[in-house]
């Protein structure tokens, strides 16, 4: 596990202390790196890829937000995270076949794209995203017999969903109260 | 205003230009208390051929409708001027000249030629047909290294500028997620970010080069994997706008995956008002 995301001071408030499975304690990471992209004015959204090799786990790589601080819309928390693991030599596109996403929001359109050209193993989120999900919401780009490219992967929400969602409405309003109208 | 003579015509899809076609099959009136039967007699005697599989295997006829009509014509006394029958009509209205000439044979029909398609001037083509060159170039140079071959460019039409300029590197880069696309978008806002002449040149999400356009021999020569020419945007709303990428046009020599559709279709806020121009290679 890394510890520098960790240790992050957090303000994240967890509606139950109760740790359920193993998929809350990587989506608990997963929160933190969002309230690592709120504190930077940013959508908070963060992810975590875990490599499975057995029973053993290990976190590879994680991700937020950072459309505003690069002005570029498609930095999206799994696209960070997806370039960092990349970027460090130690794997190959290969390693996301044995990889499980952690999401805190479900992953609009492009990233659940991304993921299956990937071959993603397998993908847990917070909270739907009613107005670009890609992974069941609007487009059910995970399971669409259409893309016969690149195989399927089975894709489940709900971990965290209140502390996901409670994350996206602090954002909203605090940046409506600053006046600005913009969704990256 | 568009041109008089344009040097292309548009070539319509086979299902736009297809004209009516008929077969002949047998049918028979039937009571429809007997459709059950009658159908489970065809399907053991006569299957139906699968390239009629668009035919619906009845047809209701309702003599119910032809009734009333004629009582209403009979209380309005009109029986000695109208004698109502059955004639077969088109059912759609026609999209193309064809389609017009052919369908108002059965009965005469309205048909507006959609002014639309054949909206661009000579000088409007003409730098259609340079970008669009130039991304067929950017797709070779990525060929001739042994990279998927697509290209790309986002160009300004305001002032007919080209912004940035890449091709695919999801080879060289053993990333499968740096299309064409992809990487001119990320050259496009790093182009926008001050002071990111010098740091974080390893990543090759970043221009290596910052030129304006270079001519063709210099494109081909060139190590580069996207190179951008900054605008002159020093407004900050304008610089929202790029980020936004709102009002420029995009070339690319293929059509868009789903995962770039994303940012180009407009659902979100990419190039909501720009134009695309793909084209198959």
């Amino acid at each position: 596990m890394n510890n520098d995301i960790e240790n992050t001071d957090s303000t994240v408030s967890f509606q139950t202390e109760e740790r359920i499975t193993i998929h809350h304690d990587f989506m608990r990471t997963a929160l933190t790196l969002a309230q690592e992209a709120y504190d930077n004015k940013e959508v908070p959204v963060g992810c975590v890829f875990v490599l499975e090799d057995g029973d053993e786990r290990v976190i590879i790589g994680s991700g937020r937000n950072r459309t505003n601080e690069t002005e570029n819309g498609t930095r999206h928390a799994e696209l960070e995270a997806i370039d960092e693991i990349l970027a460090s030599q130690k794997y190959t596109s290969d390693v996301f076949r044995k990889c499980v996403l952690y999401v805190t929001v479900e992953p609009c359109v492009m990233c659940a794209y991304a993921l299956r050209l990937l071959g993603i193993k397998h993908v847990y989120y917070g909270c739907a995203n009613e107005r670009f999900g890609g992974t069941g919401s609007v487009f059910t780009i995970h399971q669409d017999p259409n893309l016969s490219l690149h195989p399927p992967y089975p894709c489940e929400g709900g971990y965290y969903r209140e502390e996901s969602i409670m994350l996206l409405r602090r954002f909203y309003i605090r940046e409506n109260e600053k006046g600005f109208d913009q969704m990256p | 205003m568009a041109d008089a003579n344009l040097p292309f015509q548009k070539v319509l899809s086979d299902e736009e230009s297809r004209s009516l076609q008929t077969v002949d099959v047998y049918i028979s009136d039937i009571e429809p208390k007997e459709t059950g039967r009658v159908l489970k007699f065809m399907q053991n005697h006569c299957p139906q051929s699968k390239a009629l599989d668009h035919v619906k295997r009845v047809r209701k006829t309702c003599h119910d409708e032809v009734d009333n009509l004629n009582l209403l014509i009979q209380q309005h006394n009109l029986e000695s001027i109208i004698i109502p029958r059955i004639h077969q009509i088109p059912k759609y209205p026609a999209v193309s000249r064809t389609q017009f000439e052919e369908w108002k044979k059965l009965w005469p029909i309205n048909f507006h030629e959609n002014s639309r398609d054949s909206n661009f001037t000579l000088d409007e083509i003409a730098a259609l047909k340079y970008y669009m060159t130039r991304a067929v170039k950017l797709a070779e140079i990525a060929k001739s290294r042994g990279e998927v071959p697509v290209g790309c460019l986002i160009v300004d039409p305001q002032s007919s500028s080209i912004l940035c300029e890449a091709n695919d590197t999801r080879i060289l880069t053993g990333n499968p997620l740096r299309h064409a696309v992809l990487n001119c978008i990320n050259a496009l806002a790093f182009s926008k970010k001050p002071n990111n002449d010098e740091k974080n040149a390893n990543d090759t999400l970043l221009p290596q080069k910052r030129k304006s356009e270079m001519d063709d021999d210099q494109l081909m020569q060139s190590e580069y994997i996207s190179l951008v020419s900054t605008p002159e945007t020093s407004d900050e709303i304008e610089n929202k706008a790029a980020y936004l990428c709102k009002g420029y046009d995009i070339f690319i020599t293929h059509e868009p995956c789903v995962l770039w559709l994303w940012c180009i279709q407009g659902l979100v806020e990419y190039f909501t008002e720009g134009r695309i121009t793909p084209q198959e290679v």
